[in-house]
């Protein structure tokens, strides 16, 4: 795969010099996930009317292991949610000027072609890199490499830290330093985007997106801090409710994490917040909260690991609780078992098994169902080349 | 007299104990500059360098790290050894910064030899080599 990749990318090399120009140099990677999944047993939650919130049927629990693309698994198999092949091409024009652009297929949106990352990078001196362009928005620690999943033990990251959108048009600012046996990198960043999310059917507006996140390292240990602002809005729905243009609700981010390599082991853990200050209509959703804890130990090319994530998200003043969305916690509880087998230089084979159960309030669980409980068993393989 | 044979003997079994030590581990390694660069480097300067942290010397001029191709005896032994990390968690390290816009790992160049001769040419270039291919070309900064 490198080699056939590498004879375009010297040929367009050549071509690029042969024009008379300087000479850019060509990089082409690319990552790959194909992966199979289906739910093992599943509760079943209430469907309610989108508009009037009234009852409208009874379905099955289905686990979304892939917020940004809607990629959920049901009782069926199916190939799609945590399949993505992504291919970057980056031109080095030299003084620290490059041009990079990535292109991603997401089983979760039918692999429709999605730029998602198409920026210039500019050192402006040893330590500060400007960024400018299309971005992954860095919301938390795996957040702007959820696609690459060779970069982590897991099928995925644990959704109770993915975020629906996921998509910066704009500037960052990043600083690299160090100190002592610590080495710092600092990202300053803001902008807009418009994400389409086929769960709502819609596009949602992110509009004075700024966000930062701290992040320091060693040896063993990687701390990380963010904190981010954003207004948004529906494009389209923002008639019926009240994510309406001329009236955005904002939004407030934080999230820390750490990762301690001990050995052959490694621990993490994250917690992540974000809140509204207007309720989200009309579900009421007000404050969110989410975080895990994993662990796993390598032993020769298996990665045993085992993860602990919970959720729970507010739900406050619904323009439903005349049906019964009155206020309260909906929330749930995962453990996660799997293993990593590093059975070649560029490639992983994973597999999963996943048990969420549902811990809402009684009231919340009154209404909904319960549409938090199922477990998913999952495989698949992640490339980079 | 005696106390002049009992040195002797440690001195010679200290000697021995080494060589079985140097025989039983891999053979040396050498991270090699420019003779013209002026640098001296600690193991830390050279991590920090192959795993893009940094980007010059310590003099301010610019750094450009070179790898040897993979699944060489010498690049294992520097991955391990200098950046404190196996085959895949260097990949996955880089994975996570190629595909984010925060690093470009360093080129690979081909075998030792290739190495030698282009650091041998641009005192930019940082690379690694076996200590035993070392020559006036290039100047040692480090071996392990």
């Amino acid at each position: 795969m490198k080699k056939s990749l590498l004879t375009p990318c010297l040929l367009a090399a050549s071509i690029v010099a042969a024009a008379g120009t300087q000479a850019a140099e060509l990089r082409f990677n690319g990552f790959a996930s194909v992966a199979a999944g289906k739910t093992l047993s599943e509760g079943s939650g209430l469907e309610r009317s989108s508009t009037t919130g009234a009852v409208i049927g009874v379905s099955d629990n289905t686990f979304t292991a892939d917020s940004p693309t809607s990629g959920a698994y049901d009782d069926d198999i199916s190939f799609k949610p945590d399949t993505i092949f992504g291919l970057q091409i980056s031109a080095d024009l030299g003084e620290g000027l490059t041009v990079t652009g990535q292109i991603t297929g997401a089983g979760g949106e039918d692999f429709d072609a999605n730029i998602a990352w198409a920026y210039l990078s500019y050192e402006l001196n040893d330590s500060w890199t400007l960024l400018a362009g299309r971005q992954r928005l860095p919301f938390f620690f795996y957040s702007d490499f959820l696609d690459v999943g060779y970069a982590y033990h897991w099928m995925r990251a644990p959704v109770e830290t993915q975020v629906a959108v996921d998509t910066l048009d704009g500037v960052q600012f990043r600083y690299e330093g160090s100190a002592g046996s610590w080495d710092t990198r600092v990202q300053l960043y803001g902008g807009a985007s418009d994400n389409e999310s086929k769960a709502l059917g819609d596009t949602v507006v992110l509009e004075d997106a700024i966000g930062a996140v701290f992040y320091a390292s060693n040896d063993w240990l990687q701390l990380r801090a963010t904190h981010m602002v954003t207004d948004f809005y529906l494009e389209t729905a923002g008639a019926i409710f009240n994510q309406d243009d001329s009236d955005p609700i904002s939004a407030d981010f934080t999230g820390v994490a750490a990762h301690m390599t001990l050995g052959n082991g490694f621990v993490v853990a994250e917690y992540v917040t974000y809140t509204f200050d207007d309720a989200v209509q009309p579900v009421g959703w007000t404050t969110y909260e989410g975080a895990y804890i994993s662990a796993g130990y390598r032993v020769g090319d298996f990665t045993p690991h085992i993860t602990f994530s919970t959720d729970n998200q507010e739900i406050e003043d619904s323009v439903f609780a005349g049906f019964g969305l009155t206020d309260g916690d909906q929330a749930s509880d995962s453990i996660t078992v799997g293993v990593r087998w590093d059975f070649h230089p560029q490639a992983a084979f994973k597999v999963e098994y996943l048990t969420r159960s549902d811990e809402s309030d009684d009231n919340i669980e009154a209404y909904y169902g319960d549409n938090q409980e199922v477990d998913v068993i999952s495989a698949g393989f992640d490339v980079i080349f | 007299m005696k106390s002049m044979t009992l040195k002797r003997f440690i001195a010679a079994s200290l000697a021995g104990i080494s060589l079985v030590a140097a025989a039983s581990a891999f053979s040396a390694v050498a991270v090699i500059v420019h003779p013209n660069n002026p640098n001296s480097l600690t193991q830390s300067d050279i991590t920090r360098i192959f795993l893009g942290k940094k980007k010059s010397f310590p003099d301010g001029a610019d750094a450009i790290p070179v790898d040897q191709k993979e699944g060489s005896a010498a690049r294992s032994a520097f991955v391990g050894t200098i950046l404190k990390k196996n085959d895949q968690q260097i990949k996955a390290y880089w994975a996570q910064l190629l595909f984010t816009g925060k690093g470009t790992p360093p080129k690979e160049v081909g075998a030792g030899s290739d190495v030698k001769k282009l650091v041998s040419e641009n005192p930019a270039l940082i690379g690694y080599i076996d200590a035993a291919d070392a020559d006036g070309s290039v100047k040692v900064v480090h071996q392990f």
